[in-house]
């Protein structure tokens, strides 16, 4: 038999070409990496530019390094991709009961709802919702006062915040500290008394009222801390001055635009999954719990939903995914987000394929931690116990 | 709107009119002689003039059936003849839409705490089984008595264990519906009816769904539970089962109740043309 018709040979062979044409690209790369003076020492270097948002980190945007300048990016991204997952997740289970609802108006507005926003894209949402917010809000010298509580105009939404304050006593800043650990463990004791209840309801079949229990502790706790250390943050309540909102915490147009945008967008999509899963089990499911008298609440979640969970996390998951993604998509409302504010330390320190292996390792980041969050639910939720 | 007479009323009024109700029909609906056991039982299910339709379709047509405490009652007819449906109606799966079903004394209509009180009256077998795929043996069949019934979580494990000795099987406690032959699902699903102490087991062909050599063993299940008194209806192709256990068969076609009557009856000498073909094809 000739060498060239043997099957192991064959098999070497594919090998080694593979082996070869993968060792010639990377020495390309490497080659071209080599010309362009790969490195990411610019990072370090001054930013001398300044973002809109300043939460989180006191930056002055002038002697901040860009790598700081980055974070502050990435950190507005972070907030927008956790409350669109938060609000999208909502919204796609309210609507996707409502459109298994026997009441027609209820089913018909949330496939109406689910049809017009699964069908256009995200951008001109995104875009359409920031016109809205601009054309919409009042500017900000006739800003709407809410009793001198929140103010609305186009620059946005500014509502009072707590910041942390010297407590009673004259403590210092970190008695916040203290007053926090002390309502975590209260939570901790009422929720060990509402799991002891819960046991001793499953094993006498006497209703213990453990929910009743664990919110009376938790209240009683919490105002006795409150009578001893008084309360410990004050209230930031914020006020116009010229053309600009001062203290308090301001929700700009472009957060709320890009971050409803994605809610509205995403949400239509889980409301399709809830739907799917719900519908994809046996009727059987159904008859069978009517049939040992569950009532309807208990059917839905000790027997429909436990069972919908399962399939529904997998298909969440990818569009929580996409909710981090489109997060780029703040290029079109001028969020400073990591995609835009890598985007302009590109435009003045040039360096672009650093830049770009930058905001794709932090993208594949932030999907990797999205992505490990939802097998630790997924693996919680299937586990049910009677 | 809760019925304003009595149950004993009920019962006895259903049973008055029998005879006449038989006379106003064909023939066929005339009730055979009953065993002789059950000569002195009273109603447990009181089916008068049920209609049942689906959209355009006429499922049940004017079903009138009396079943007593403690009877066996197999209920033959080919597929799409309203048998399914017939039970199905009992534990209100169905809601039907013209006539009364009373259940033990209980009147069936809109009133939710009626449909409640059936059902954990009336147990029901599936043809799928529709185990919880979720939820281990032993928790599928403790499920009912701890949540509705409140049965304290020990007592509620332990009657399962006891029932899952009944059926056979006390060493697949801990699996899970999955793990489990087609036969040996099904008699956890007959467990699981029982846990939550009906005085009523409905079994819509349960064997159907098996493969033919675990048929015999949920038949063994069945055979015992009938002969410890428990009132049973039962759909079913076993002809065999028909002949050896039930008191009655009665036969459906259309959606109408074709006719009834004691097996001997049914398999030496049936009155009706329909009967005698569905008959002679089956068999």
């Amino acid at each position: 038999m000739p060498l060239f018709y043997r099957r192991g040979f064959r098999r070497l062979l594919q090998q080694g070409l593979y082996v070869a044409a993968t060792g010639l690209l990377f020495w390309y790369i490497y080659d071209a990496l080599n010309l362009r003076e790969f490195g990411f020492g610019f990072l370090s270097d001054p930013a001398a530019f300044k973002v809109a948002n300043q939460w989180l980190i006191d930056i002055d945007g002038v002697t901040n390094s860009r790598i700081t300048m980055y974070l502050v990016g990435v950190w507005a991204s972070l907030r927008v991709v956790f409350v669109a997952i938060l609000l999208s997740t909502v919204v796609g289970i309210v609507v996707g009961v409502s459109r298994l609802s026997s009441n027609w108006l209820v089913a018909r507005m949330a496939m109406l709802y689910v049809e017009v926003f699964r069908n256009t894209p995200l951008l001109v949402q995104v875009v359409l919702v920031y016109a809205i917010f601009l054309v919409g809000a009042p500017i900000i010298q006739e800003v709407l006062n809410i009793g001198d509580f929140a103010f609305v105009s186009n620059r946005g939404v500014a509502i009072p915040w707590p910041v942390p304050d010297a407590g009673l006593w004259g403590l210092p800043d970190w008695g916040v500290g203290v007053w926090v650990a002390l309502l975590i463990a209260i939570g901790a004791v009422a929720m060990t008394v509402r799991r002891q209840r819960q046991d001793r309801e499953r094993a006498t079949g006497q209703p213990q009222y453990g929910n009743r229990w664990a919110f009376g502790i938790f209240a009683v706790g919490a105002l006795v801390t409150f009578i001893v250390l008084g309360l410990p943050v004050s209230i930031d309540r914020p006020y116009v001055e010229g053309t600009r909102y001062l203290e308090g915490m301001v929700i700009r147009p472009e957060f709320a635009a890009l971050t409803i945008g994605l809610t509205l967008y995403t949400g239509a999509f889980n409301a399709e999954i809830v739907r799917g899963s719900i519908q994809a089990l046996p009727r059987g499911q159904t008859e069978a719990a009517n049939a040992v008298g569950l009532s309807a609440y208990q059917r839905m979640t000790l027997i429909i939903l436990p069972q919908a969970l399962r399939q529904m996390i997998p298909s969440i998951t990818n569009q929580y995914l996409n909710v981090n993604k489109n997060s780029s998509l703040a290029y079109a409302v001028l969020y400073d987000d990591l995609f835009r504010v890598a985007g302009i330390i590109q435009n003045k320190a040039g360096h672009a394929l650093e830049m770009f292996f930058v905001i794709i390792v932090t993208y594949m980041l932030i999907s990797l931690v999205i992505s490990a969050v939802m097998n630790l639910v997924n693996a919680r939720v299937t586990r049910v116990g009677v | 709107m809760p019925d304003e007479r009595s149950p004993a009323d009920i019962i006895a009024e259903s049973a008055g009119p029998k005879a006449a109700v038989a006379t106003d029909r064909s023939p066929s609906a005339e009730p055979d002689e009953l065993s002789p056991r059950l000569a002195n039982a009273r109603d447990m299910i009181v089916t008068e003039h049920v209609d049942k339709w689906f959209g355009d379709f006429q499922a049940l047509d004017d079903v009138t059936l009396n079943i007593k405490e403690e009877e066996i009652v197999v209920i033959l007819g080919p597929s799409g003849s309203g048998k399914s449906t017939y039970i199905r109606c009992l534990n209100r799966l169905e809601e039907h839409d013209a006539g009364r079903i009373v259940i033990d004394g209980i009147e069936l209509n809109e009133d939710v705490r009626a449909m409640q009180a059936i059902r954990s009256e009336v147990g029901m077998v599936f043809q799928q089984f529709n185990l919880f795929p979720h939820l281990s043996v032993l928790s599928n069949i403790t499920l009912g008595p701890q949540k509705v019934r409140h049965v304290p979580k020990l007592e509620a494990e332990a009657l399962a264990m006891q029932l899952l000795e009944r059926v056979g099987i006390p060493e697949q406690a801990d699996k899970f519906p999955a793990q489990l032959s087609g036969g040996q699902q099904q008699r956890v699903a007959i467990a699981r009816a029982l846990a939550m102490q009906p005085k009523i087991m409905l079994f819509d062909e349960p064997t159907s769904a098996l493969d033919p050599e675990m048929i015999k063993e949920v038949l063994d299940v069945m055979q015992e539970l009938a002969e410890s008194g428990m009132t049973m209806i039962v759909v079913t192709h076993e002809m065999g089962f028909a002949r050896e256990v039930a008191d009655r068969l009665v036969f459906f076609d259309e959606g109408a109740l074709v006719e009834q009557g004691t097996p001997e009856h049914f398999f030496t000498n049936p009155r009706e043309e329909r009967t005698k073909l569905f008959l002679s094809q089956i068999l």
